[in-house]
């Protein structure tokens, strides 16, 4: 029985780690082919032949990558810590307090998930045109700021598991609902509200639709668009290194921070994840 | 006792204000940025609206955008692309469901696995775009030249035959999607009691009969949560075919109705059609979604009698 037993481990091993291959397989390729020289991309083999660092030296000439990330950050890292924060406050109201008209409100504001962006742009295009904030950083910054609704819904399912006798305990101590925000709730669903909020961060550094809509000029794109224009340029006359290391630059920031915060992501998303 | 019933009242005043305020910006946003949008794509869609122009003064056409739209084989071809797309979706519950279930033995490398499997659901899809675009290329790309290898004499001209490309984005689609149902099903595996494992394993049940009666129905809400997710994604599917195929594909093979509105709202400036459009995708989206959770209601409801 144990026998058996070690022979089917190996064997779910063994299929687990062809699978890893699959998996990783086109970020190893992108890696290596990005350093080939063009000549070289039909050859067989993995490894490059000879190490050719032209195709970075080509991006950072051609595009302005520092403004681009600083533009990403600027998209991607005070929103989401101020939309974070609100998300909190709101989760943290629908599973703690009391007040008339919660869980219509909760299911309303759970319905905007249902309503596809590419429904909505048009007129989105045309409020931020109104208001003169086409071409500006604003309409990748606002939206984010007033809070993710599913973040909203996954910390409220965190905050479920919270005894309601702590909230009532602050409470007999006299503290009012902000105090206990940010004493007890806070702390408490930190390690919840961080990894969720890396992954809104990661899903803001990859936007891609919004910002082409939003932003035509060059000096306020974010990355993936400046990358994007790129590539495609360069796929044009198949030259392929320089199209992965454009593709480098957008990964591995990311691939960075994944790695620092994995095991606190993936644990996250399992604890926090659909229930009931 | 007046005393404790007026505090009482006051505490659940106090209650309504503070809840109110907690969840007053997040209600702001989605006015701001989803009801009144939502409105005006719907008020557009019966206007002739040139995008530079104020809204407010589009001629109003009533049911034109839509009968244009009815009558356009284009719009027909990208949404019949849409709806193939989303063949990835059951595809991908079927292998994450396996791959959960194979990386929840309780052995020690589950976790690295986990992390792995879970990498391309965090990078971009432009970088990955262009990756999956190069390694289909038809001669000299690296899946073909493995198939050869495998002694596959014809590979598939993945990237120029009509045929293959929308397989070029499904593929692409489940390997992206592939570990987060991985993770949910590992999640939603947890969560079921030990004590119903234990009693089909005193009926003497085999492995295949207690994952077919016990895991496989109590998994149903995250099934149904990916059903969900997958379609809202899947009908907004714009990103990977323009940049895998840049533009349309070979014979608008992979041209989908979010590009068809983008192209009609933000290249040829006819927001009204474009709005039109916008809101037949959104009906979609929304039935189906009501759908599944009438299903799912009704489910829950036999389950409970």
């Amino acid at each position: 029985m144990s026998r058996r037993k070690k022979i089917i481990d190996v064997l779910v091993f063994i299929f687990l780690a062809l699978g890893s291959v699959i998996m990783l397989y086109p970020f190893i390729w992108m890696i290596f082919t990005s350093f080939k020289p063009k000549m070289h991309i039909y050859l067989a083999g993995l490894l490059p032949r000879t190490w050719d660092f032209s195709s970075y030296i080509q991006i950072w000439d051609e595009i302005p990558l520092v403004r681009g990330f600083l533009n990403t950050i600027l998209y991607s890292v005070p929103p989401v810590i101020v939309g974070s924060l609100v998300s909190a406050g709101a989760a943290f109201a629908f599973a703690k307090i009391n007040f008339r008209g919660k869980n219509a409100v909760f299911l309303i504001l759970l319905s905007g998930i249902m309503v596809p962006f590419p429904s909505i742009m048009i007129p989105q295009f045309v409020l931020f045109s109104q208001f003169k904030m086409l071409q500006t950083p604003w309409p990748m910054i606002l939206p984010k700021l007033t809070g993710n609704v599913l973040m909203i819904f996954f910390l409220r399912q965190y905050l479920s598991y919270v005894p309601d006798s702590v909230i009532e305990a602050a409470k007999i101590d006299g503290c009012n609902y902000f105090e206990m925000f940010h004493r007890i709730v806070l702390p408490l669903i930190t390690p919840a509200l961080t990894a969720h909020g890396v992954l809104w961060f990661i899903g803001s550094w990859n936007d891609y639709l919004a910002p082409t809509i939003f932003i035509k000029n060059e000096s306020w794109q974010p990355v993936t668009v400046m990358v994007a224009k790129f590539n495609e340029q360069y796929a044009i006359n198949t030259h392929v290194p320089r199209m992965m290391a454009g593709s480098v630059m957008l990964l591995v920031p990311v691939l960075i921070i994944y790695g620092i915060f994995q095991r606190w992501i993936i644990e996250s998303v399992m604890f926090t994840s659909v229930k009931e | 006792m007046k005393n404790k019933t007026s505090k009482k009242a006051y505490f659940r005043v106090l209650d309504n204000i503070w809840g109110y305020a907690f969840v007053l910006i997040p209600i702001i946003g989605l006015v701001v940025f989803v009801l009144i949008p939502l409105c005006m794509t719907v008020y557009a869609s019966f206007t002739a609206w040139p995008l530079g122009q104020k809204i407010t003064s589009a001629k109003w056409v009533g049911l034109d955008n839509y009968i244009t739209m009815f009558n356009t084989p284009l719009f027909w071809k990208s949404l019949g692309n849409t709806f193939f797309y989303m063949i990835g979706i059951p595809i991908g519950l079927v292998l994450s469901l396996v791959y959960a279930s194979l990386m929840n033995r309780g052995t020690r490398y589950e976790n690295v696995f986990r992390v792995i499997y879970y990498t391309p659901v965090i990078t971009s899809t432009v970088a990955v775009s262009f990756i999956f675009q190069r390694m289909f290329m038809s001669d000299g790309g690296v899946i073909n030249t493995y198939l050869l290898a495998l002694g596959i004499k014809n590979p598939p001209n993945w990237m120029s035959h009509p045929g293959y490309t929308k397989w070029v984005i499904i593929i692409m689609a489940v390997w992206k999607g592939l570990g987060n149902s991985i993770i949910l099903y590992i999640a939603g595996m947890q969560g079921i009691s030990r004590t119903y494992y234990e009693a089909a394993k005193i009926d003497g049940a085999s492995w295949f009969y207690t994952f077919r009666k016990i895991t496989i129905p109590l998994l149903m809400p995250v099934t149904f949560y990916l059903v969900v997710t997958g379609i809202i994604g899947g009908a907004q599917m714009y990103v990977e075919p323009r940049l895998v195929f840049a533009g349309n594909g070979p014979a608008n093979s992979t041209f989908t109705t979010v590009i068809h509105l983008y192209d009609n709202t933000f290249r040829y400036s006819k927001a009204g059609y474009g709005s039109a459009v916008a809101n037949v995708l959104g009906i979609i989206v929304f039935v189906i979604t009501a759908f599944q959770f009438y299903i799912n209601g009704r489910r829950e409801h036999y389950e409970q009698a």
